[in-house]
């Protein structure tokens, strides 16, 4: 999806500062931080970037968007570590990196979409659909605390968002793959 | 090469470098799995405050007496965990004297409540048998040294929503030089007095 729109740009930082102000009440739940926050900040970076502009200037480096998605699955994969969340809460450092790597993140996927094999975007959409439905499993059926800093029974409304998350997306993917509702969100490729 | 592979190669060798490290090799997911890996491999020297047990004079967390000590964190409202570490201290003083280690070990409890004061603590060893000498139940004379305790034992305490609170509980083992060495979970008594025993050796 490209956004060439100055004004998503602005909205972007927008969210981005909305984000960094609420950061206090949004984190002192482990739903609202995993669930919300997370994923605004990733889509944040996109509309921050995902211009035609910056889409062919990382065209050399970023063919196939191989690198792009590459940073992006790294981003996402250090921070689903239960240690990665708990860090944002307890050390600035930490909480830092979030806000800068995350939106860095939807901006690489951003700038590599266009450039997607079919194929690869199709192992991408349905890898989300599965590691969500497997961490909301996962965090709703361990029996241990996995962060020290939230309760046992966020993690099962946690798996419970999560797995609700994967269901809509997986139900507005197979509509669009299958029945072609919504249109193509990749226009170039 | 082309430009794309070298790039990518690039952030594969820099993510898995950093995921790597993020878990200490693989091995650590959790800030709990973590805390225990880190102390075992480097014991951790610890801030030294005063503790009293509001009974007798205060005394050091580290005592270098050539004792080995093992602590735990507490609040005596608590109606689940703590009341378990209590029984967890217990069993592990009576296993101790059977194996002729009582006055080589010092167990202490430290409450992070400021809510409990005397009599709290006073029931709370009467409850659980400590005998306030090898086993005291204690809290620090200055309640600002409590942050810093805490944070050097890589505890954290949160509200439990219902007015008490929940933390990352277990047994933590300090060798003769007070440093944190060793952590355990309840329920592993055996492996405690096994580690006491290779402490004092």
């Amino acid at each position: 999806m490209r956004i060439d729109n100055p004004l998503a740009r602005g909205v972007a930082l927008g969210i981005v500062a909305a984000l960094f102000g609420l950061r206090h009440p949004l984190e002192s739940n482990l739903v609202t931080h995993i669930v919300i926050q997370m994923p605004l900040l990733v889509i944040s970076g996109w509309l921050l970037v995902g211009s035609r502009a910056a889409t062919i200037a990382f065209g050399r480096s970023n063919a196939g968007g191989a690198t792009g998605v590459s940073v992006a699955l790294f981003v996402v994969a250090f921070w689903m570590l239960p240690r990665s969340v708990d860090g944002a809460i307890q050390s600035a450092a930490f909480e830092a990196a979030k806000f800068l790597t995350l939106p860095m993140a939807g901006a690489a996927l951003a700038i590599s979409w266009e450039r997607l094999p079919n194929l690869a975007v199709a192992v991408i959409k349905a890898n989300t659909i599965s590691m969500l439905l497997f961490l909301g499993w996962f965090y709703s059926a361990s029996p241990f605390r996995l962060c020290n800093n939230y309760l046992r029974s966020d993690q099962d409304v946690l798996g419970l968002a999560m797995i609700s998350v994967a269901v809509v997306l997986a139900s507005a993917w197979a509509a669009k793959a299958m029945i072609g509702l919504g249109g193509s969100d990749r226009p170039g490729a | 090469m082309h430009p794309t592979a070298v790039a990518t190669a690039c952030v594969v060798a820099a993510g898995s470098a950093a995921l790597f490290s993020a878990t200490d090799g693989l091995r650590a997911f959790t800030t709990e799995g973590a805390r225990r890996l880190v102390v075992r491999e480097r014991p951790r020297a610890l801030p030294d405050p005063e503790l009293t047990d509001l009974t007798s004079r205060p005394f050091r967390l580290v005592q270098h007496d050539e004792r080995v000590a093992v602590v735990e964190f507490i609040y005596t409202r608590c109606p689940t965990i703590c009341s378990a570490l209590g029984d967890a201290f217990a069993k592990l003083m009576l296993r101790l004297e059977k194996d002729g280690l009582g006055d080589r070990v010092r167990l202490i409890s430290i409450s992070f409540d400021p809510q409990d004061h005397e009599l709290q603590l006073m029931d709370y060893a009467k409850a659980h048998g400590a005998d306030g000498h090898r086993w005291r139940i204690a809290r620090p004379v200055s309640p600002g040294d409590l942050p810093d305790l805490l944070k050097a034992f890589g505890i954290v305490v949160i509200p439990d929503g219902e007015g008490g609170f929940v933390h990352n509980a277990a047994l933590h083992v300090l060798d003769r030089e007070g440093r944190l060495a060793e952590i355990y979970d309840l329920g592993d008594e055996s492996q405690i007095a096994a580690t006491i025993r290779r402490l004092l050796q």
